[in-house]
């Protein structure tokens, strides 16, 4: 409200309330902006919890009884509801009738017998649900999880045992020797266990990574039984082209994919930034400078993607294989996405923010420290090097740390500059020179984008797909809470050292 | 003096001054610094740069060099040629009916053999619309099909091509006389002819095949023949499809007619008075192209419009050439085509873009048959004097052009112009079609709906957490909207997909009802607390409003969860995405623009919101303050005082926003159904050009058109988020001069 | 480098001060009427900070192992004129000079030479104490270190040495690893002259040391600088003329960038011969 009318100096208090009144509205509004935004984060954050952590938790198995008399083993996934569709139109002829039902998804493994690991099964049809102690999950090195009843442990056809017990102990005490062949038996193993439908499944003896009965487990041996699982998710190769086993492949690649791109990245970012910083004079050249790293921040990821693949890999790469690798060609070494490339892709595309970054942390060094020491007839760069620097490393730290962060979950530049859904060698190994960095990696983010959109069973893969999206988030939000921490470390100091 | 004797000694035993080494190493030091600053520059204009420079050989036209004319000895008139691989040499069917094979480096006949032996100089050239071959109309309703092939050989390092005259099959017409045919060589070996007859104008369709059964080895010979039903009319030209199916004719009185040769019937016309002196056929068989004797040049096609039958369309002209057009040659890879006028004049066009792509003059004044190179590198005209006129050239992106990534285009069998994207196609007479306007489109949506929600949540959180919040909360929210910022996008498409999408399909009236359930919650909520007694509000200081807020805003959705049903049952007949089907009568898509709006806000938000929260904190407080002195409330200093000093960087904030959602690949890549169609329906799918580049690369071979056409779309991408980046740090900068001032 | 060539006294050639040159009433604290020679001299120094000019043809001596105060109101040019002895002024941007600066006799200006090691003949101490974010030893060995002192030994005497100049040795030679950040302000400000002790320079440049100091601490620094006096030449630039008073032999009094007075410290606060300087050290302004 304006009072230019110098004749009413008292403001008018009804007017002067009802606009408070709204104005209080709009601050409610605000706020609840606001809280839209943090619930958001929050319940993103969750969700991925949520879905990644309940990866690994063994469910338990339950025997569905529908009402025409047969019967389902498995794992109750989720529920959801259906619409009902009038019979003889389909959905697209826009058959739906409005009404709703409920159907739940059972994991039912079996792969190979019943050719989906998950059925849906409608809830009218459904005549009871019961747990049942016996059932077991046994992890399978082909064709994913089995569900059934343990009958009997078989050698040549006789038995050696039929209690779950000794089943166990024979596999603990073959997992204790570890990884035998058959040389040592003479008849091959087998177990036998029995399906839903009432037939009997034989598994071969080597066949059988491992087998719960996830009905029998406390909370704690389920909680180990996790740990495991999850470890074993860290630490393996994945299998079934991916489906299954571990990501250790994918997070060895990003690792070593940042490490490189920190080596490019940390030089270039810190001396630019030295020389925006200390070296340069203000002026239009600066300004342009300035406006060429926001844009540098602000150009897509893709540009950055399609410049490496025909820059580094078809340009230079090219170059490279003509000059020193012309024997192998038309077979490109460097000519074609690697794990060079991709991070020299990405050190470009995180130059600014590392830049950003020292920016900020050079400038908490106060300017008396530096004519302190240049009045002591340092030269510029001693002053620099001795003094300016390792005032500036918390900055330089974060910057290096939320590039690393941008990096690990980049997947469109990458996608294109080298990364495959299944890299045969890793790109670090005993074989001389060791670091081999034309070969193509595996990278966590083109995994998660792999697993949940090519893969030839996305359903079967999803599980996966949270755990690795779960990973991929808990490496991002530590560097990120670090950075962040470290970051508001240096502006307390510089506050409190510009006073 | 003492201070003389020591001045020179630095303690410790150093060298006195500062010494050589460490000059040289500031000094270095300093230019290595330099160059870390000026490597930015370098690396965004070679960024720059390098996106141009592959882009740009989209733009150039053909570059043709053209050797000047050459007579041949012994070569006389010249009826029909074809050119070899390499262009070095040539076979020629002379209007004296002799086949001659030419060495074209040496300028001279290798070989000469009658196109039908024992019958030699009699007949004339037969229009052959394509396939590798020459068609010969004898007397008494006779043709002669002979077929080329090119043989290689490699001797002494090198390639060494020689043609392979075919042998000589005579096709009785069952006519006493042909007046006008067209021949087409098949790929396998087979050929068709059709024919019409000089006594009653009776129209006959011939086709011969071969089939070899793998087995056996054994050769089964398919022939028809098919009288076609009488017009009436004499033709002056007539063309058939490679494949058969169609056939093309020009009457005498200038009416163009097409024949469905698989059903039989009789021919249409498209009535008019055209003046056509060349016919030629298009690669795929579909485009038609008549040159005029006043040097018009039109394409036609097939196409058949909603509810109506197939018809001819007229659609489109190219440049002109002088003088009558006598003869149209199309290129074997794409839809280029090569045309040659009686003053000699010799131009290479597009067909589906309409370009010309070179001009030039042969040298000759009559030209009677063109030749076009297996590789379409290459082409050779006949003059009718004998003489030859060999041209190499090379026209690397003729699809493309600015017409064709920018402008409407009538492809083939679209009835009327549009803009389409579609890359690559399952056979060899697919047309690309290389429009950059669909995905500028689906580029425009995506930004469209993610900003319309991300804006107001961005700035509306921002003037909050800078205005109104508590200090205390506020170190708390600002990381997690850094945190949110971080999420990748991979993750953030994959959960759109994966989980939001079907979730938003079966409970899009819970998204409908939640913002106004949110929004009374909070209001009401608001109402109540300045309800209660003054003791009990002072407990609550001002600035925590965000906590109370965000119990009601997950009260409201829970509340919208569990209303959904019921809302969707009373509002949408029970199911939403069949009510948009049937009452908006658009479909509807699970991966839509609704959900990219949703996972894209993720993405944005934390732009939006870091850099106004930056806009409005950096607001001197002197001025809040004096504005708060005078006596103004709380939002009236931020409407009046606050929001339009920091306007410019709310202004950056939304610029930088947008280049973010321009640019935003993975999120849309994986939660859109990446289809380019052009259509502002929310429910519906679209392709951005950043998702564009992601989908198409890996297909694109290096540096053929699609690959620049990608490059160009990068640089269209580059130069979107150039604009909005440059405006917005030139803002910014002229902002924070200002604070500087106040 | 040849010794500053002794020319005739240094009072007789400063403007406008006969007096300094007969060495009559204005007696130096210690060696009255002794002849000083001259360790720096400005002549016709005239500075410009982009068009606008700080320094108006300046010239003065500065006697050799003497404590020389520059005194005038704020913004006079007394620190632009302390900065230019070792060219701390070329860090600023768009600073012009003319006229010379001689330390014994040699330009400061002269293209050829090395300001690093002019700086290292000439230390300053800072209004505010600034020392780096390392520890004390690390603090006081900076300046070898950086022109080539290596040996630990040598290191150790040097900081020891320095310290025990700056007068601080007693109190921090228990404390030598432990971060510089947390010793008190005035120890701080000794750290600083230690630092600058370190390097043996040959002129200290005092640039309003004691300004953040409580009494005390001033107190102590100014009992240093007159112990460092026989080995040292000193300027020091101070808004407290009792300060001036106290520790300084010569004073002089710049006004808005022109240098007003130039004398035996006693004489310029009980004789003065301008107005101007009579009016500043009676309080009338500044």
């Amino acid at each position: 409200m304006r009072n230019s009318d110098p004749g009413r100096l008292r403001p008018d208090r009804r007017r002067k309330r009802s606009g408070d009144r709204l104005g209080a509205v709009f601050i409610r509004l605000s706020a609840g902006a606001m809280a839209v935004n943090l619930l958001m984060v929050l319940g993103l954050l969750v969700l991925i919890g949520v879905k990644g952590l309940g990866v690994f938790w063994p469910r338990s198995l339950v025997e569905i009884r529908l009402k025409d008399g047969s019967r389902i083993w498995g794992a109750v996934v989720e529920r959801e509801t259906v619409r009902d569709i009038d019979p003889g139109r389909t959905e697209e002829e826009g058959g739906r009738n409005g009404r709703r039902g409920f159907r739940i998804r059972v994991r039912v493994a079996n792969r190979d017998l019943e050719g989906e690991e998950f059925l849906w099964v409608p809830e009218e049809e459904i005549a009871g649900i019961r747990v049942r102690e016996d059932l077991v999950r046994v992890e399978r090195a082909e064709w994913g999880d089995f569900l059934g009843r343990f009958l009997r442990l078989e050698a040549g056809g006789k038995k050696v045992t039929d209690s779950w017990g000794g089943f166990r102990k024979a596999l603990d005490a073959r997992d204790s020797v570890g990884p035998r062949t058959d040389e040592g038996r003479k008849e091959a193993w087998k177990a036998v266990f029995e399906v839903a439908g009432g037939e009997t499944v034989e598994i071969p003896w080597e066949g059988i990574l491992d087998a719960i009965r996830p009905n029998r487990m406390g909370f704690l041996e389920k909680c180990g039984f996790y740990g495991n699982r999850f470890f074993d998710f860290l630490v393996s190769e994945p299998r079934s082209s991916n489906t299954e086993g571990g990501i250790f492949p994918a997070i060895f690649g990003t690792v070593l994919m940042v490490f490189l791109m920190t080596i490019f990245v940390t030089p270039f970012g810190v001396l630019a930034a030295i020389y925006l910083r200390e070296y340069a004079k203000d002026g239009p050249f600066v300004r342009i400078l300035r406006i060429a790293i926001n844009n540098l921040a602000g150009v897509p990821s893709i540009v950055f993607g399609i410049f490496g693949l025909g820059f580094f890999v078809y340009t230079l790469g090219g170059r490279i294989d003509s000059l020193f690798f012309p024997d192998r060609l038309p077979e490109p070494t460097f000519g074609t996405g690697g794990i060079l490339w991709a991070s020299l892709t990405l050190a470009l595309l995180t130059v600014p923010v590392v830049i950003v970054a020292t920016e900020e942390g050079l400038a908490a060094v106060p300017k008396s420290v530096r004519h302190g020491s240049l009045a002591l007839g340092a030269t510029k760069l001693e002053t620099i090097w001795n003094v300016v620097l390792p005032g500036a490393a918390p900055g330089i730290l974060t910057g290096v740390i939320l590039a690393i962060s941008r990096a690990a979950g980049e997947v469109a530049p990458l996608m294109i500059v080298g990364m495959v859904k299944m890299a045969p060698d890793l790109p670090l190994d005993g074989e001389f020179p060791f670091l081999h960095p034309e070969r193509k990696f595996m990278h966590l983010g083109f995994h998660i984008f792999d697993l949940g959109f090519q893969s030839p069973d996305v359903e079967a893969t999803k599980p996966l797909v949270y755990a690795t999206t779960l990973v991929l988030v808990v490496l991002v939000l530590v560097m990120n809470l670090g950075a962040i921490a470290l970051r508001n470390r240096l502006r307390k100091r510089n506050a409190t050292s510009s006073v | 003096m003492k201070a003389e004797s020591r001045r020179r000694e630095i303690p410790g035993g150093g060298p006195p001054g500062t010494s050589k080494r460490r000059i040289l190493k500031d000094r270095f030091a300093r230019i290595l610094v330099r160059l870390g600053g000026m490597g930015i520059l370098a690396s965004l204009l070679g960024i720059l740069g390098y996106l141009c420079l592959e882009a740009l050989p989209l733009l150039s036209g053909a570059t043709v060099e053209l050797s000047p004319s050459r007579r041949i000895p012994g070569l006389g008139p010249i009826a029909d040629l074809l050119l070899g691989p390499y262009a070095r040499k040539a076979v020629v069917l002379g209007r004296d009916g002799r086949i001659r094979i030419l060495d074209l480096e040496e300028g001279r006949i290798l070989q000469e053999t009658p196109a039908l032996r024992g019958e030699e100089g009699k007949g004339r050239a037969g229009h052959v619309s394509s396939g590798p071959g020459f068609s010969l109309v004898l007397p008494g309703g006779r043709i002669v099909l002979r077929r080329v092939e090119w043989a290689r050989r490699f001797e002494e390092g090198s390639t060494k091509v020689d043609p392979l005259l075919g042998e000589e099959t005579v096709q009785e017409t069952g006519f006493e006389r042909v007046i006008s045919s067209t021949a087409v060589f098949e790929k396998e070996g087979g050929y068709a002819v059709l024919a019409q007859s000089g006594t009653d104008l009776r129209v006959v369709f011939l086709q011969r095949s071969w089939e070899i059964n793998p087995l056996t080895e054994e050769r089964t010979v398919r022939e028809s023949r098919k009288v076609l039903e009488s017009t009436g009319s004499r033709f002056l030209h007539l063309a058939l499809n490679p494949s058969g199916t169609h056939a093309f004719g020009v009457t005498e009185d200038g009416r163009l007619c097409w024949w469905d040769l698989e059903s039989g019937e009789a021919p249409r016309f498209h009535e008019g008075n055209l003046k056509v002196s060349a016919l030629g056929i298009l690669l795929g068989g579909n485009g038609l192209i008549l040159g005029g004797p006043d040097g018009r040049l039109s394409e036609w096609f097939l196409v058949r419009k909603a509810g109506e039958d197939f018809s001819l369309l007229h659609a489109r002209d190219f440049e002109p050439v002088e003088g009558s057009v006598r003869a149209i040659r199309a290129g074997h890879r794409n839809r280029g085509f090569l045309v040659a006028s009686d003053t000699g004049e010799l131009a290479l066009y597009y067909g589906t873009t309409g370009r010309c792509l070179w001009r030039g003059h042969a040298g000759v004044q009559r030209i009677g048959a063109l030749a076009m190179g297996p590789k379409d590198d290459a082409f050779l005209a006949g003059g009718e004097g004998g003489e030859i006129v060999r041209a190499s050239f090379r026209a690397e992106h003729p699809e493309a052009g600015i017409g064709a990534f920018f402008g409407a285009i009538r492809y083939e069998g679209y009835d009327r112009p549009s803009y389409t994207w579609q890359s690559t196609g399952g056979s060899d007479d697919f047309e690309i079609k290389l429009s950059l306007v669909p995905l500028v489109f689906g580029t425009l949506k995506g930004t469209f709906f993610a900003m319309l929600f991300s804006i107001p949540l961005g700035i509306l959180g921002a003037m909050f957490v800078s205005q109104f919040l508590h200090p205390g909360i506020r170190d708390l929210c600002k990381p997690l909207i850094e945190i949110m910022a971080s999420i990748p996008s991979v993750i953030l498409g994959f959960i759109a997909a994966v989980w939001l999408a079907p979730l938003v399909e079966s409970g899009f009236a819970a998204l409908l009802a939640a913002p106004v359930l949110i929004g009374i919650l909070i209001l009401g909520g608001g109402a109540t607390a300045s309800l209660l007694p003054r003791s009990f509000r002072r407990r609550f200081p001002r600035g925590f409003e965000v906590i109370p807020a965000m119990f009601l805003v997950g009260l409201g959705a829970w509340f919208a969860i569990l209303l959904a049903p019921a809302l969707e049952g009373s509002w949408f007949g029970g199911d939403f995405p069949g009510w948009v089907q049937e009452t908006l009568k658009v479909p509807y898509e699970q991966r839509n623009a609704v959900i990219i709006a949703l996972a894209m806000s993720f993405a944005v938000i934390p732009i939006i919101f870091s850099i106004s929260e930056d806009a409005f904190a950096n607001v001197p407080r002197s001025l809040v303050s004096a504005s708060l002195a005078l006596g103004a409330s709380r939002w009236q200093t931020v409407v009046r005082v606050v929001l339009p000093t920091a306007s410019p960087g709310i202004f950056s904030a939304v610029m930088i926003g947008l280049g973010r959602a321009i640019g935003e690949t993975m999120i849309v890549l994986m939660a859109t159904g990446n289809t380019p169609i052009m259509d502002w329906n929310p429910f519906n799918g679209f392709r951005t050009l950043s998702a564009n580049i992601a989908v198409e690369i890996p297909e694109a071979p290096v540096g053929g058109t699609l690959y620049r056409t990608l490059f160009l779309s990068a640089l269209l991408l580059f130069g979107l988020t150039f604009c909005l980046n440059t405006a917005a740090e030139v803002v910014r900068l002229r902002l924070r001069r200002r604070y500087a001032e106040l | 480098m040849q010794q500053a060539p002794f020319e005739e006294p240094l009072a007789a050639r400063l403007p406008g001060s006969p007096a300094l040159a007969k060495g009559g009433g204005g007696k130096l604290p210690d060696s009255g009427g002794e002849e000083v020679p001259d360790k720096v001299e400005l002549r016709g120094l005239s500075l410009w900070y982009g068009t606008k000019r700080a320094l108006h043809d300046i010239s003065m001596r500065i006697p050799r192992n003497r404590i020389t105060a520059l005194i005038g109101p704020s913004g006079c040019g007394k620190s632009t004129l302390l900065r230019c002895i070792n060219r701390m002024n070329d860090l600023v941007e768009d600073v012009r000079i003319e006229g010379e600066v001689l330390l014994e006799g040699e330009d400061i200006h002269d293209p050829d030479l090395d300001v690093n090691a002019l700086r290292a003949r000439v230390g300053m101490v800072f209004q505010k104490s600034n020392p780096f974010p390392k520890s004390v030893y690390e603090n006081v060995a900076y300046g070898p270190r950086i022109h080539g002192a290596r040996k630990r030994a040598v290191l150790d005497e040097i900081v020891e040495r320095s310290l025990k100049g700056a007068a601080l040795w007693e109190e921090v030679k228990d404390r030598l690893h432990e971060s510089a950040l947390r010793l008190s302000g005035g120890q701080q400000q000794r750290l600083c002259i230690a630092r600058a002790l370190a390097v043996e320079p040959e002129v200290i440049l005092f640039d309003e040391p004691c300004s953040a100091l409580d009494p005390v601490a001033t107190g102590k620094i100014e009992d240093l600088m007159r112990e460092l006096r026989s080995e040292y030449t000193m300027v020091i630039v101070t808004h407290n003329m009792q300060q001036a008073s106290r520790v300084s032999d010569f004073t002089a009094f710049l006004y808005m960038g022109t240098l007003v007075e130039h004398s035996p410290t006693r004489e310029l606060f009980t004789r003065p011969r301008e107005a101007r300087t009579e009016d500043y050290i009676s309080g009338r302004f500044g």
